[in-house]
């Protein structure tokens, strides 16, 4: 059964000596990882916003802000230097 | 009226960038709302702790921003005002762009309640670590792209300058799916005038794993727009020279003539 990208990237950010080695010898871990093709092709490729979709498809629920929803500042609409 | 409030940040990178005070908070606490960078984070908030509630629910697809802030700090109060020792987590820095942690926390204390907020890694510490720029060499001009594009400021083309969230101009909704060129565009002239079209700048974009590099591209800010970035880009626009030394203000400090050849040194580097 594949492993779960989420599972993966939880494991190996929550060991610093598993993450310095994927600097390393990148393929060696992703082959001995159960990722899928997928989930491996986007790890390679650096590609984030391909990696946070995955995880959203397959967690099923939007559990966290996501990648545009970030806190963003703007002026009031009403702010009284702008009047 | 019993209870705590603490406010954390994750940092920008899983896992690692969580200070150990702040993972003690988490684990620690009655409950913990979290507001974080994706799902994986999620989920390993609710490994942490599994009183866990999201406060993304408060975002929905055309709700605007701030009301959904408004909600997220009434949700926070909420559980404060029940007595409960809660913990609130939101991405990178939780005073950075975070309006909800600082409101809350000011609510909080209204009420008499301990409130704190802990210090966390923001995209910008991420920005000073791989991009190379020290403050300290040439000081460092911060805004949030919108704003300063919106209430102009005299800023300083000698001075480093940082935007923040150029990938989200003039977004006002809580969720959006795509970026927009045109606010690149916007965002392009409004510098060219000050420093000119073939001025270089930096497109940053902080990774939030790990094992996956920062994206760092070095454009000419004629071809910003043309640019794909993510919401949560930063750019920084070098300065175009150093500021110049006062002599007369060096005489009166007795500040060494060669700190200003070393700040010089340093911006070429």
């Amino acid at each position: 059964m594949a492993q779960e990208l989420a599972d993966f990237l939880i494991e190996v950010s929550n060991n610093p000596a598993q993450a310095e080695a994927f600097r390393v010898h990148p393929d060696r871990i992703l082959d001995e990882s159960r990722l899928d093709e997928e989930a491996r092709n986007l790890i390679k490729s650096g590609d984030i916003q391909g990696i946070q979709e995955k995880i959203e498809r397959s967690e099923g629920v939007h559990s966290a802000t996501g990648r545009s929803a970030i806190s963003i500042v703007l002026p009031k609409p009403q702010d009284p230097e702008n009047e | 009226m019993a209870g705590s409030l603490t406010i954390v940040g994750t940092g920008i990178q899983l896992a690692v960038h969580l200070t150990p005070e702040a993972r003690f908070h988490i684990e620690h606490a009655e409950e913990v709302l979290y507001l974080v960078a994706d799902a994986a984070a999620g989920k390993w908030m609710e490994r942490l702790n599994p009183s866990c509630s999201s406060l993304h629910v408060f975002y929905e697809p055309g709700k605007d921003r701030r009301s959904g802030y408004e909600e997220m700090v009434e949700a926070i109060l909420s559980r404060v005002r029940a007595g409960v020792d809660l913990c609130v987590v939101f991405y990178g820095h939780p005073g950075v762009f975070v309006y909800p942690s600082h409101e809350a926390i000011r609510q909080s204390r209204a009420l008499g309640v301990p409130s704190r907020m802990l210090p966390a890694i923001s995209a910008e510490d991420c920005l000073f670590a791989e991009v190379g720029l020290d403050p300290g060499i040439q000081g460092c001009q911060s805004y949030e792209a919108t704003d300063f594009m919106v209430r102009p400021r005299n800023f300083d083309t000698s001075t480093p300058l940082i935007l923040w969230q150029v990938g989200a101009i003039g977004e006002t909704e809580a969720l959006f799916s795509f970026t927009t060129r045109n606010g690149l565009r916007i965002l392009a002239e409004f510098l060219e005038p000050h420093y000119g079209s073939d001025h270089e700048v930096v497109v940053y974009e902080a990774s939030e794993y790990p094992i996956v590099n920062s994206r760092i591209r070095f454009v000419h800010l004629a071809d910003l727009p043309q640019v794909e970035v993510r919401t949560l880009a930063t750019l920084y626009v070098p300065s175009l020279a150093a500021p110049s030394v006062c002599l007369d203000m060096v005489e009166r400090v007795r500040v060494s003539q060669t700190h200003g050849e070393y700040a010089d040194k340093d911006r070429h580097a």
